[in-house]
């Protein structure tokens, strides 16, 4: 074999391993699935929570009869329903978004949505604005629902509690608020608090929401409950969407302009 | 005889963002038997994964003081804690400790398989002895990714410890990150460490570590985000 020959035989050898080489570093790179979508069949598949970690969300609904005046409980309706809608279309999420849905009107607080997965959820009853305003029960029922660990496991994220109302309670609702408060596990969660109209009780709102960037916000008119919670929706659906869902959640309804209320864009 | 594996993947989190892992593990050979720690520094701590790293070594440079043999086994548990504090304080340059904030979990068996176990914040420690699954470390009371943490608390009642000892063969202790516990429930513990268990003991240190990583790579729960880290002391 001459030299030239001899060369040209290496470089042939040596190149075709290098291309057999990068194959082979490529094949092993590479997962057949990825990671993410936890197709790979591991050995380990079978302990592996198949759902991924909750992401609370309960909102405290006031529904007493003030509430029917000026399309208030219209606009609340659609309002709650087009967030749920629009957690439940979110597919690309890093937290499972639950929902908990709390009434509070007539004698008691009513717990409509026990927090199940916002895609479940096929619909969300329309509400009838009726009676007294007991939101001292519907603090209870929230504080009760945040304790009990089959339904807020240790692994969840931490929840947000949304208040919404346009009065004054009728029940005895300091203890219920101080206990919520105090609840070693409901204390954890973000409050946001919703007054509408002029009749609301702000101080007691400003003693539920915890956020001192954001204490109370205000609904002068129907459109603004939307603009609320379209603002909740965006925030929970990005933290949801992060690659840290346990930041803190933070609102801001001003990014929200009156006249953009296509859900679909989020 | 004792034999330990171990392994750490940064979460899908870190890698989209192209971030380091905010986890650590240490894991080495001592006197016949084994020390491990496994750290996991809060996100939302700018020098998280150099207070991890700092903690899984101070752990060590604490334990490897231990002299005499046996009596380590006497130490009080406090001042163990205290050391591995103040050693983990002194090694970052910053005023502000809580910028590094982690936790720690450390395991230390010697030749006879006498060991103990120090904790401070989430995660989770099992023992497997005598065929019985434990979970060592207590219930934790709020949510995800809330945790107690070197740098953030002083207190010893942050602090959980236990003693364990291996005798039959395939006894373990297990130590992992909440990348890892948060995703397995509770009724599916002592299998999954059964199954990890059984695994390395199939492999060598090298060949378990590779299995692991695997694992932790591909990790089933859906939108999973977390670093994940786990260490095994086991008896073979």
């Amino acid at each position: 074999m001459g030299w030239a020959s001899m060369n040209e035989d290496n470089e042939s050898r040596f190149f075709n391993a290098t291309i057999i080489r990068n194959e082979v570093d490529k094949k092993m790179n590479t997962p057949k699935n990825s990671p993410e979508k936890g197709g790979a069949i591991t050995k380990l598949k079978a302990f592996a929570a198949p759902q991924a970690r909750p992401l609370p969300v309960i909102i405290l609904a006031d529904v007493s009869g003030s509430m029917a005046e000026n399309g208030k409980i219209e606009a609340l309706n659609v309002a709650i329903k087009q967030m749920v809608t629009s957690f439940g279309k979110e597919s690309r999420l890093r937290a499972d978004i639950q929902v908990g849905l709390i009434t509070f009107g007539g004698r008691q607080a009513d717990l409509h949505l026990p927090l199940i997965s916002a895609h479940s959820v096929s619909e969300v009853e329309a509400f009838t604005a009726v009676g007294a305003t007991p939101m001292g029960a519907a603090f209870e029922l929230a504080r009760q629902l945040l304790e009990d660990k089959e339904r807020v496991p240790a692994r969840a994220y931490r929840p947000v509690l949304v208040l919404v109302s346009d009065g004054v309670p009728t029940d005895d609702w300091e203890k219920p608020l101080a206990a919520l408060k105090g609840s070693e596990r409901a204390q954890k969660a973000s409050r946001f608090a919703m007054a509408i109209g002029a009749d609301a009780d702000r101080e007691l709102l400003a003693q539920f929401a915890d956020d001192v960037e954001a204490p109370v916000f205000e609904a002068h008119e129907a459109d603004d409950i939307r603009r609320f919670f379209r603002a909740v929706t965006m925030s929970v659906v990005a933290r949801s969407s992060s690659p840290s869902p346990d930041q803190p959640l933070t609102l801001d309804v001003s990014e929200i302009p009156a006249d953009d209320l296509d859900l679909d864009a989020i | 005889m004792l034999r330990a594996a171990g392994a750490s993947v940064a979460g899908p989190g870190h890698l989209r963002l192209g971030e380091d892992s905010q986890d650590a593990l240490s894991l080495k050979g001592w006197r016949g038997g084994w020390i491990a720690a496994v750290a996991d520094g809060l996100g939302s701590r700018a020098q998280s994964a150099r207070g991890a790293r700092a903690a899984v070594e101070a752990a060590q440079a604490v334990a490897r003081t231990w002299k005499r043999s046996g009596e380590w086994r006497d130490l009080p548990a406090r001042q163990v804690a205290t050391d591995i504090y103040r050693r983990w304080l002194r090694a970052l340059p910053w005023s502000d400790k809580s910028m590094a904030a982690t936790t720690l979990l450390l395991a230390v068996c010697d030749a006879h398989g006498y060991a103990r176990v120090w904790q401070m914040g989430d995660g989770l420690v099992i023992s497997l002895v005598n065929g019985r699954a434990e979970v060592l470390t207590p219930t934790r009371s709020g949510f995800g990714n809330e945790t107690r943490a070197l740098g953030t608390d002083t207190s010893w009642s942050a602090w959980n410890t236990q003693d364990v000892i291996l005798v039959r063969r395939g006894d373990a202790i297990l130590l992992m990150t909440d990348g890892i516990s948060d995703d397995v429930p509770g009724e599916l513990v002592e299998g999954f460490a059964i199954a990890v268990r059984r695994e390395l003991r199939k492999r060598s240190r090298r060949a378990g570590r590779k299995w692991l990583r695997r694992e932790l790579t591909h990790w089933a729960t859906p939108g999973h985000t977390d670093d994940k880290t786990l260490a095994a002391i086991f008896l073979d």
